[in-house]
């Protein structure tokens, strides 16, 4: 696994792949993640289960996680790491996670099998947007497999890297059901608890919500809202609240932690999705999970993620939230509703474990088929276009010059270097059971 | 569940395909539907351009290069000593009140008063400053002069044809300070008095009265752009040096900006693919509350 984004930093790709590598691990295979240094964190870590995670020394840009694109000076890191690692597939995440790139750019000089997982949307009609979808086109140009978390994102990614279809696969995102599941004391039916967790920004809709929620609170004055959450746009959420005299009926809690969300998705009954364009919606899914009625914006690919009795779509406009939400309310007025079973039903269809086995169907297949050659990486690297493909041409040829450099520099030795050690989980548990009885026995 | 799917297209083996995440997946996860990007739009939102209509567009741009080549071509020969300051200053002072009138003519802002009173202020401003900016930056070299004023009034070029206000105040600010770096060149303060005066009208007045009469009359705007664009080959037809390789030039830049511009563009329309689908951030609706809240 090969991504810009991992712990310590929070967010949904970097959840994404603790959790499909620790399902990964339990499959029995060996997974180990590479990611850039945050702060002092430089070297190998190891988190929980036992998943070992590289921080290679390179900086981030300030201001975002990403690492800049430079095509080179991650490779020694990475070459180390693969020989001694013996890896042979990686995984990259994210489509702006330059690492990520670079190691699908680098991969096959060590003989090394690729697959990229893309989690996000983008446009064609902005100068971001064409110039990150041309990296991406770039880095994706020999990809084995590309795996997308949505229809509606597999359409996209196909779109921006014009990729064969055939390459891209659907599997979505997941999440841990015993992490959010219904409070065991239910809410009070009144007042009805409208939540809404998300950054406080404009991709996630907000105005829709300032718009609405006054409106929402004139029409049913048993209604409160619960938003948690930071960003540009929490002033205006708090002059809205003060403009309509609402500072009992909205509250504002500010940044929540992820680990904190479930508590307060559980002080709810119907959760608000206003934003304005998502690939998956995992926050849809955990509040589903915990039994809450969904509102959503139908954009990108939320309307592939629930059945309908779960989820009332709206429009991305003022009034048809707020239709969506007046119906909401009426669904929850009438009771009846069993929140554990709709998270059994949630638990039944998103489970990491599934995750894992399709993405290991997915490397299965690319194990199966054949690699590129370099001849013809250079030719589909050169059509790239009239730009782009000349400098991606040189860039392979040099990546290739400087892997035999690196090769003649600092040999690859498997005896000194080779990673003989590796995580065992059947002797650790015997060591374990040894130890407790150990303890057992001296302490009785 | 059909507005989830795009279309239920019945497959041959299985039950049909539905563009869900959930429920039991019996197709391979590569697979590859039907349907697949039906949901892609193509230039949906595209408006065809007509030459005709862009030739018109172009016509402002095409004034103001007329414009700054006449008031080059003017500069040359008050340099070469042809034109006497004085004829110039006749000149403008008629054109100033042609202008004026055709202005007054088209809107009837009757602020006659107050036009004549700033005019004589900007007219007598100008006269006894005309000796101080004419030694002001008398000592800087040929060279320096003439390449600073050709990036001023290139970069007014740029800025001038900007939809943008400020843009626009930034245009005639560079090239009435291009046009007082170039007067320092000239022998006598009444000819910096002259350029000075024409600078004013050619750059900060001119674009007034070119606007005002594109938005009212159509016709006469045409005209008037036809004869301003050749009245530079009549100036330039006076200069000694260089008029004759100067003259197919202008006629060749002027051809390309109104002629060859618009069809540039035009052609490159055909290349133009605007991709439109679900993945695209959703646009907020936001309606303004109902009254009774």
């Amino acid at each position: 696994m090969v991504s810009d984004f991992f712990h310590p930093a929070a967010g949904g790709v970097e959840n994404h792949i603790y959790e499909l590598s620790i399902n990964l691990l339990a499959l029995g295979h060996r997974v180990i993640v590479i990611t850039h240094a945050y702060g002092d964190r430089v070297g190998v870590r190891w988190l929980l289960p036992h998943l070992k995670v590289y921080y290679v020394p390179l900086l981030p840009m300030p201001g975002n996680q990403v690492t800049l694109p430079n095509f080179f000076t991650f490779l020694p890191y990475f070459r180390s790491i693969v020989q001694r690692e013996k890896v042979e597939i990686v995984h990259a995440h994210g489509a702006l996670s330059s690492l990520g790139q670079e190691g699908i750019l680098h991969a096959h000089l060590m003989g090394v099998r690729t697959v990229f997982t893309d989690h996000s949307l983008f446009g064609f009609d902005d100068a971001a947007s064409i110039l990150t979808n041309k990296l991406l086109e770039g880095a994706l140009r020999c990809v084995d497999r590309v795996i997308c978390v949505s229809h509606t994102g597999r359409e996209n990614t196909v779109l921006r890297a014009r990729l064969e279809p055939h390459r891209a696969h659907v599997i979505p995102n997941a999440i841990v059901p015993s992490d959010f599941q219904p409070a065991s004391v239910p809410p009070p039916p009144l007042p009805i608890t409208i939540v809404v967790v998300s950054r406080l920004v404009y991709r996630k809709g907000i105005d829709l919500l300032i718009s609405a929620a006054p409106r929402v609170c004139a029409m049913y004055p048993d209604v409160r809202f619960i938003v948690g959450g930071d960003g540009s746009h929490l002033t205006s959420l708090e002059q809205t609240r003060e403009t309509h005299m609402l500072q009992d009926r909205i509250i504002l809690l500010g940044r929540v932690r992820h680990s904190d969300v479930r508590s307060v998705l559980t002080r709810g009954h119907i959760f608000l999705n206003a934003s304005l364009t998502e690939s998956f919606g995992i926050s849809i899914l955990e509040a589903a999970s915990c039994g809450l009625f969904i509102v959503s914006t139908r954009v990108g690919g939320v309307p592939e993620v629930l059945p309908k009795e779960l989820v009332e779509f709206a429009n991305p406009d003022s009034d048809d939230v707020l239709r969506a939400l007046g119906h909401a309310i009426e669904v929850v007025r009438q009771g009846g509703r069993d929140p554990h079973a709709v998270h059994a039903q949630v638990k039944e269809l998103y489970d990491w474990r599934r995750v894992a086995q399709l993405t290991q169907d997915v490397y299965a297949s690319v194990i199966a088929s054949e690699p590129y050659s370099l001849y013809e990486r250079l030719v589909r690297t050169s059509q790239l276009g009239l730009f782009a493909g000349p400098i991606y041409a040189i860039i392979l040829v040099v990546d290739c010059f400087w892997f035999a450099f690196l090769q003649w520099m600092w040999p690859y030795d498997e005896e000194l270097d080779g990673v003989g050690a590796v995580w065992d989980e059947e002797r650790w548990k015997e060591l374990a059971a040894k130890a407790s009885k150990e303890e057992g026995v001296s302490g009785g | 569940m059909t507005e989830l799917s795009v279309t239920i297209t019945a497959a041959s083996d299985g039950p049909a395909f539905r563009k869900i995440l959930y429920g039991p997946q019996t197709r391979p996860t590569n697979y590859v539907p039907d349907n697949f990007l039906s949901s892609l739009q193509r230039n949906v939102n595209v408006r065809p351009h007509t030459y005709l209509n862009l030739l018109l567009n172009a016509l402002p741009v095409t004034g103001f290069i007329a414009v700054l080549a006449l008031f080059l071509a003017l500069f040359g020969l008050l340099l070469e000593g042809t034109l006497p300051a004085a004829a110039l200053v006749l000149l403008a002072g008629i054109v100033f009140v042609v202008g004026w009138i055709g202005y007054e003519a088209m809107g009837r802002t009757s602020q006659a008063t107050k036009a004549v009173k700033s005019a004589i202020l900007v007219t007598t401003f100008l006269l006894s400053l005309s000796p101080i900016l004419r030694t002001l930056s008398q000592s800087t070299s040929s060279d320096t002069i003439y390449a600073l004023a050709t990036f001023l009034f290139l970069l007014s070029l740029l800025l001038f044809p900007s939809p943008y206000k400020t843009a626009g105040h930034i245009a005639t600010t560079t090239s009435v300070s291009a046009s007082l770096v170039l007067a320092s060149r000239l022998p006598g303060s009444e000819d910096v008095f002259a350029l000075l005066l024409l600078a004013v009208l050619a750059f900060s007045l001119f674009p007034i009265l070119s606007e005002r009469l594109r938005t009212t009359s159509t016709g006469p705007y045409i005209l008037f752009t036809v004869l301003l664009s050749l009245s530079p080959l009549y100036a330039m037809s006076f200069l000694q040096l260089g008029g004759t390789s100067l003259i197919p030039a202008y006629a060749i830049i002027i051809c390309a900006v109104t002629f060859g511009g618009p069809a540039a563009l035009l052609y490159s329309q055909r290349f133009k693919n605007e991709i439109r689908g679900p993945w695209d951030p959703a646009v907020p609706l936001i309606r303004p509350m109902k009254g009774g809240l």
